[in-house]
């Protein structure tokens, strides 16, 4: 009865937070009254395994316990071997070390049970008696018990180690790759700044050349003119992308976010969408509610992905088509829907228009970086949002169209969680 | 009398088509190359609008905005001002706003690469806005 509580006890500790030192000493004290002897200690066989060192010990004076280093191979050898093995009078058996020691300390006889870890024997927990006494089977068998409950927090300590240590290297890993992307984020937006500086000008002498500003100039080498105008603006706007991309996957969006009034931000979409359209011949309907609720978002960043869908649906209508900006305030969030009647996406490419350099296999003239909907993506999905695309539009059956959500201020200053229901 | 308008940018080749197309429409330009000679050219002139690059080495365009808040500047206090930037550098929109303390709106920057009709089309609207 009382070696039953005694191993609940001991197992309740274990399982508790207390520390490993605090659960052998609790052991060993446990041990000790249980099997009524004066003293108990639990031994662990140095790293090199030739000595033996208490780890924790009950009854036992400091002078005794510091007598000093304890030979493995002076140990009861059948211990080291997995087997209970008991001394009747430790202060005559030539396996006792510090006879002279035992017999000032008082002690008579001495139970060796070993402690096993994974197959291996890691130490011994020793009794101590003041009067020679043999042990009990029942005794005996407590011990082992007792004995393997501590072999359990010494692991459950060594894991806890190992794990710890794995974290620690984790966490300096981590933050050396943090380093290096930061880095690589910096040498990056520094390569694209240099590398759209002199783009740039380029760029804009072709629109002094092309607007006539520099004299008139004839209808072949205009043309020469706007085409290579067209290259210079791929060539800026994969700069852009990129360097676009970089900044967002270094999480750049949410620190730009501020309230802003969503009209605002669409209506500078719409009026470079307008120019868009009118130049292609193709309507542009807009459906704005009147009120809408300022948005917790980085503006520039939310312009740029109204203003590519727009830009997009223009490309892939035909001239006489139409392309329509809807948004719809939700009572979670607002959605924002850009249709038009064009040539569509085939349906089984649908969930890959998201992907980098991903061409629809209908779009001949490929345009653009092929980066602008996966930039478009990541924005949305900086904020909370959802992103998809449908073709044929749901409503019209023509075309295509791509809606996405941006989730609204809660009140008290939280943003509602995307992934609440 | 045609309008006066002061450009500073590093550039020299932004100078010079900046210059061309306003030329053509009957503007008068003058360039400065950075920051201390835009200030300099400012004083001298006293154009009707100032178009201003942000990044620039020597005192850039964010210094330049910061002195002309000086009370000594004050005579050019209405003097409108055109950012030339890029959009997407979001770096440089939330240093200007943070160190002006003004919202970057639409009609007061300009990106680069700069079109022809776009830049036009707003230094008209700042010049006819200054003169109301």
């Amino acid at each position: 009865m009382r070696y039953s509580e005694t191993l609940f006890e001991v197992a309740t500790q274990i399982s508790s937070s207390l520390s490993t030192d605090e659960v052998l000493k609790a052991i060993v004290e446990s041990t000790a009254h249980a099997v009524n002897v004066k003293g108990c200690s639990l031994l662990l066989l140095s790293p090199d395994k030739r000595q033996l060192v208490h780890s924790a010990s009950y009854g036992l004076s400091d002078w005794f316990l510091k007598k000093g280093p304890i030979s493995a191979d002076r140990s009861p050898s059948q211990t080291l071997e997995g087997k209970p093995d008991q001394v009747l009078d430790a202060t005559k058996d030539k396996n006792i070390q510090y006879r002279w020691h035992v017999k000032k300390e008082g002690i008579a006889s001495i139970l060796a049970v070993p402690v096993i870890l994974d197959n291996e024997v890691i130490g011994m927990m020793k009794l101590y008696t003041s009067k020679p006494r043999q042990f009990s089977e029942a005794e005996i068998s407590f011990v082992k018990g007792v004995t393997s409950l501590g072999a359990l927090a010494l692991q459950k300590a060594r894991l806890h180690e190992t794990v710890s240590q794995d974290l620690q290297q984790c966490n300096i890993d981590l933050s050396r790759l943090e380093n290096e992307r930061q880095n690589l984020f910096y040498f990056l937006s520094m390569a694209a700044h240099d590398l759209k500086a002199p783009l740039s000008a380029v760029q804009t002498y072709f629109g002094v050349l092309l607007g006539g500003f520099a004299g008139e100039i004839g209808e072949k080498p205009s043309n020469i003119l706007e085409r290579c105008n067209v290259r210079i603006i791929e060539l800026l706007e994969l700069i852009s992308d990129l360097l676009d991309i970089s900044k967002i996957e270094a999480g750049q969006v949410v620190t730009e976010m501020k309230e802003v009034h969503l009209e605002s931000v669409a209506a500078n979409s719409v009026e470079t969408a307008w120019a868009l359209a009118e130049k292609k011949g193709i309507e542009l309907g807009v459906d704005i509610p009147k009120r809408l609720p300022r948005l917790y978002c980085a503006s520039s960043r939310l312009q740029h992905v109204l203003t590519h869908l727009m830009s997009n649906a223009i490309t892939y209508t035909h001239p006489g088509g139409s392309v329509k900006l809807k948004i719809v305030n939700g009572r979670r969030a607002i959605q924002i829907e850009v249709s038009d009647t064009g040539i569509g996406i085939p349906r089984e490419e649908l969930r890959q228009v998201f992907q980098e350099f991903f061409r629809a296999s209908n779009n001949v003239e490929a345009k653009g970086s092929g980066l602008g909907l996966a930039i478009v993506k990541k924005v949305v999905e900086a904020h909370g949002g959802r992103i998809w695309a449908e073709s044929p539009c749901l409503e019209t059956g023509k075309g295509c169209r791509f809606s996405f959500t941006i989730p609204k201020k809660e009140k008290g200053g939280k943003r509602t969680s995307p992934f609440k229901s | 009398m045609s309008e006066k308008i002061l450009v500073v940018d590093d550039d020299p080749d932004i100078l010079e088509a900046i210059t061309l197309i306003f030329e053509c429409q009957g503007y008068q330009v003058i360039t400065a190359r950075d920051g201390i000679e835009g200030l300099a050219c400012l004083k001298a002139e006293k154009p009707d609008l100032m178009i201003l690059d942000l990044l620039m080495p020597k005192i850039d365009g964010f210094a330049v905005l910061k002195e002309l808040q000086d009370p000594r500047w004050s005579e050019f206090r209405d003097t409108p001002i055109l950012i030339l930037t890029s959009v997407r550098e979001e770096a440089s929109r939330r240093r200007y706003e943070l160190e002006t303390g003004l919202e970057l709106g639409a009609d007061s920057y300009v990106e680069k690469p700069v079109s022809p009709a776009i830049i036009l089309k707003k230094v008209e609207k700042l010049i006819k806005k200054q003169k109301v």
